[in-house]
């Protein structure tokens, strides 16, 4: 009897599974529509967190591309939340599609580990999506290297959420419902994600709807009353300092790294990872370039090396740009990348 | 923990099978008492020792009310049980909301200078999950043992299990001691239990809650966070999708509850008999969280006098009773102007305007009642009465819910649906059904209802009351 109930679930799931589109939530089915719409005319994507959905606008991107003798086109793929795990998913399916055009994958280096869910956000369609067979395993394989929790059981308790998302992945848990509701997307969205007209027209670029925050501003005015350092500041300084522990990569999965690295490069793309200019110290980024596990690194954590885009004045919050800090970027960034594939051309050249 | 949480299946599998496995009546007592004080810790366990504490004075009460000599100390030991029951009920639920009251209060008046000016001095407490539900179900016990209706349980595992039973802790059915407690004298036996409807139950329950509610909060949502964007026909939507909301949400939680209670061999009462098909407000209280409406009736409406002293009287109890019970429903004055805007039909359908309902064809008297029952539920779910008020009188914006009524159409459909599987004639054929077939079809069932769940789904409207 049991038997029998287990193999119809599983049979009706796989069916659906194989019928039903994926659930993409929180914009990325907004942005993954226009970009195969664009797929054939792009050479550059981008992928990773808000730091670069905010932070980087192709058509600066490009402009300053072209005016360096390389006239590409990109697009940012980046999502508001997007950890190292989604990411590799969406990258997956940008490397579905066929390499075409596209020579260049530029991947946020970001940690591989999962973390607690938000209670206040609840289950979400995105939260579940990319939890295949592979992932899931990297996902465990990431959260059994780092094993440094304080409470021993928050890593059973990871551990089991990851493989709840899985088992509700495999039983395509939602997976009509959101087919069926997919012409309606309520304006509620919490990740104010973008339209599609406006993924299409800005090639993926995420604004903030005002140029200002208001509450960081407030933050800093607060603290400079209080005759204190603001907690932007504060972070800043931390940056400026790394610690010995702050750059170790132990915890740091690299055989995901690896296999990411090696997939890209299967289609004949270029990996090449980037590190925004984050005021949370991330000095394990450089130790892992260093120790020769990252190709290549274009990177901007550095307020020494880059101070205008930790100016305060084009910050949008403690962690993100505004956007004159996305244009210095998005330029800066050009040039980065530039200087990178001239490399590349010259090794290959010299191979 | 809820009944749609991916850890439930597997927490409710473990209890029912050591339930079952276990001889002794006072050993499956004791692990179902350990079960639901786990399933309710599991999302605050600070708030257990409420509970317990809710249990302590209750078995204290209704002992020293059946030992009492005189009339006297009974009435002492009821208003006890009342005092305390109540006390933590509205320092929980509803200190912040008169703190509120008084000060906008004041500032009206222009008392500020008194003290009463807004500003800090809130409890800020979290309301604890079920509150509402478990303190009405031990007044129901102490009333009843002061009524001489029930005889007080001198056992403090029976009156915990039957406060604190999980599958109807936190959000009901309002079970009375009277029918609970006997149920736990008398051992369970497994080959009593109807697995298959139980099975079936819990599924429709789920479906409306996960399938139904959860997807038509989608629209919902949307309309109720900015009504004036919208047009009219949207809003009008907005409202009728609440209606299969909140329906699906709340039935569909009794569902599941009732399904888990009969696996483990308890029965717990009806709750919803399809409410939308009342003819009128009157009906539609005997079909609406019938354990509700049946509490205050027997405990409020009927003390208070009922309709035995004349017409003026019936209609200030009737006002009492749908005042509270608007105010059962949460620490706002949405809530108690909604309780009211029922209690007014009741009056009006117990005065001459009843009778001229009478005369007309049931499909009108239907509509009459539904309608009636929508613009209650814009005052429900609208955060303010203003919000309330611009939902339904502010000229209609431009935005339109056009491309949602696919969707809504979908959940009309699934609506239906599940009105359809619960309906006895799908019942009587799947009872027909061989083993085999039926666990190949529940099978198939189960993965249809989790394709079709709104993954960013919502928490149960019904944990908050």
């Amino acid at each position: 009897m049991v038997a029998l109930f287990l193999a119809a679930l599983l049979a009706v799931s796989a069916l659906i599974r194989w019928a039903a589109p994926v659930p993409h939530g929180g914009g990325l089915a907004v942005k993954l529509a226009a970009y195969e719409e664009l797929a054939h005319e792009i050479d550059v994507v981008v992928l990773g967190t808000s730091r670069l959905a905010r932070g980087v606008i192709p058509e600066v991107l490009d402009a300053e591309l072209a005016a360096h003798g390389r006239p590409l086109k990109s697009f940012n793929l980046s999502v508001l939340g997007m950890g190292a795990l989604e990411a590799d998913y969406v990258l997956d399916q940008v490397l579905a599609l066929g390499a075409g055009r596209l020579q260049t994958v530029l991947l946020e280096v970001d940690s591989w580990r999962p973390v607690l869910p938000d209670d206040e956000l609840g289950l979400r369609a995105r939260d579940v999506h990319w939890h295949d067979l592979s992932r899931t395993r990297t996902a465990l394989e990431s959260l059994w290297q780092v094993r440094q929790f304080s409470n021993p059981l928050q890593l059973v308790e990871l551990a089991g959420i990851e493989l709840e998302r899985l088992a509700l992945d495999q039983l395509s848990i939602g997976r009509l419902a959101w087919w069926l509701g997919e012409g309606f997307a309520p304006n509620a969205d919490p990740l104010d994600s973008p339209t599609p007209s406006e993924a299409l027209r800005l090639r993926g670029h995420h604004p903030y709807p005002v140029a200002q925050s208001d509450g960081l501003l407030r933050q800093q005015a607060n603290a400079r009353r209080r005759g204190e350092p603001s907690r932007f500041e504060r972070l800043l300084n931390q940056a400026r300092r790394p610690t010995v522990r702050d750059r170790d990569t132990s915890t740091y999965n690299r055989d995901a790294l690896q296999r990411q690295i090696e997939r890209v490069r299967a289609v004949g793309v270029t990996p090449i990872y980037l590190a925004p200019p984050s005021v949370k110290s991330r000095a394990w980024i450089a130790t892992l370039a260093e120790e020769g596990a990252l190709p290549a690194l274009l990177d901007f954590r550095d307020p020494n090396a880059h101070p205008e885009l930790f100016a305060f004045e084009r910050r949008y919050d403690v962690d993100h740009l505004n956007q004159d800090g996305a244009e210095l970027f998005s330029r800066e960034l050009a040039a980065a990348l530039h200087r990178q594939l001239s490399l590349e051309e010259h090794g290959d050249a010299a191979r | 923990m809820n009944f749609v949480e991916a850890r439930f299946p597997f927490f409710f599998l473990a209890v029912f099978l050591l339930h079952w496995a276990l001889r002794g009546e006072r050993s499956r007592k004791r692990l179902l008492l350990v079960a639901s004080y786990t399933f309710y810790g599991a999302w605050d366990a600070r708030f257990l020792a409420l509970i317990v504490f809710s249990t302590l004075v209750d078995y204290a009460a209704g002992l020293g009310i059946a030992d009492a000599r005189s009339t006297r100390k009974r009435r002492a030991w009821l208003a006890l049980s009342l005092c305390v029951n109540l006390g933590v009920l509205g320092a929980f639920k509803y200190a912040d909301f008169f703190i509120e009251s008084a000060r906008a209060l004041a500032q009206r008046l222009g008392l500020e200078a008194y003290g009463l000016a807004p500003g800090s001095g809130t409890l800020d407490w979290l309301l604890p999950v079920g509150i509402s539900f478990y303190t009405f179900q031990t007044l129901s016990y102490s009333i009843d043992v002061y009524r001489g209706k029930l005889r007080a349980t001198r056992n403090l595992l029976d009156l915990a299990l039957f406060v604190g039973f999980f599958p109807q802790l936190v959000a009901g059915p309002i079970v009375r001691a009277a029918d609970f407690l006997p149920q736990l004298r008398t051992p369970r036996r497994f080959g009593n239990v109807a697995v298959r409807a139980a099975l079936w139950l819990f599924l429709i329950g789920y479906f409306k809650k996960a399938c139904v509610a959860d997807n038509a909060a989608r629209v919902v949502d949307a309309v109720f966070a900015a009504p004036e964007q919208f047009t009219l026909a949207s809003r009008a939507l907005g409202a009728a999708l609440y209606a299969v909301q909140i329906y699906g949400d709340f039935s569909g939680y009794s569902d599941m509850a009732i399904a888990c209670a009969a696996l483990l061999g308890y029965a717990l009462p009806e709750n919803f008999r399809a409410p939308y098909l009342a003819t009128s407000i009157t009906d539609f209280w005997r079909r609406w969280h019938i354990s509700l409406s049946t509490w205050f009736r027997d405990y409020l409406y009927i003390p208070l006098g009922g309709n035995r002293a004349g017409r003026g009287r019936t209609a200030r109890n009737l006002l009492i009773v749908f005042l509270l019970c608007g105010l059962w429903h949460g620490a706002k004055w949405t809530f108690v102007i909604w309780g009211l805007w029922h209690g007014l039909f009741l009056i009006l359908e117990r005065s001459g305007a009843g009778r001229l309902l009478h005369v007309l064809p049931s499909p009108a008297r239907r509509l009459y009642a539904l309608l009636v029952v929508l613009l209650g539920w814009v005052l429900f779910r609208a955060d303010d009465l203003s919000s309330a008020w611009s939902l339904l009188s502010q000229p209609g914006g431009e935005q339109t819910v056009a491309a949602a009524s696919a969707w809504s159409l979908v959940i009309v459909v699934l609506f239906l649906a599940q009105l359809g599987a619960a309906g006895g004639a799908l019942q009587a054929r799947l009872d027909r059904l061989r083993n085999e077939r039926f666990a190949l079809c529940y099978g198939f069932a189960v993965a249809l209802v989790l394709s079709l769940i709104s993954l960013d789904h919502q928490a149960f409207i019904y944990f908050v009351f």
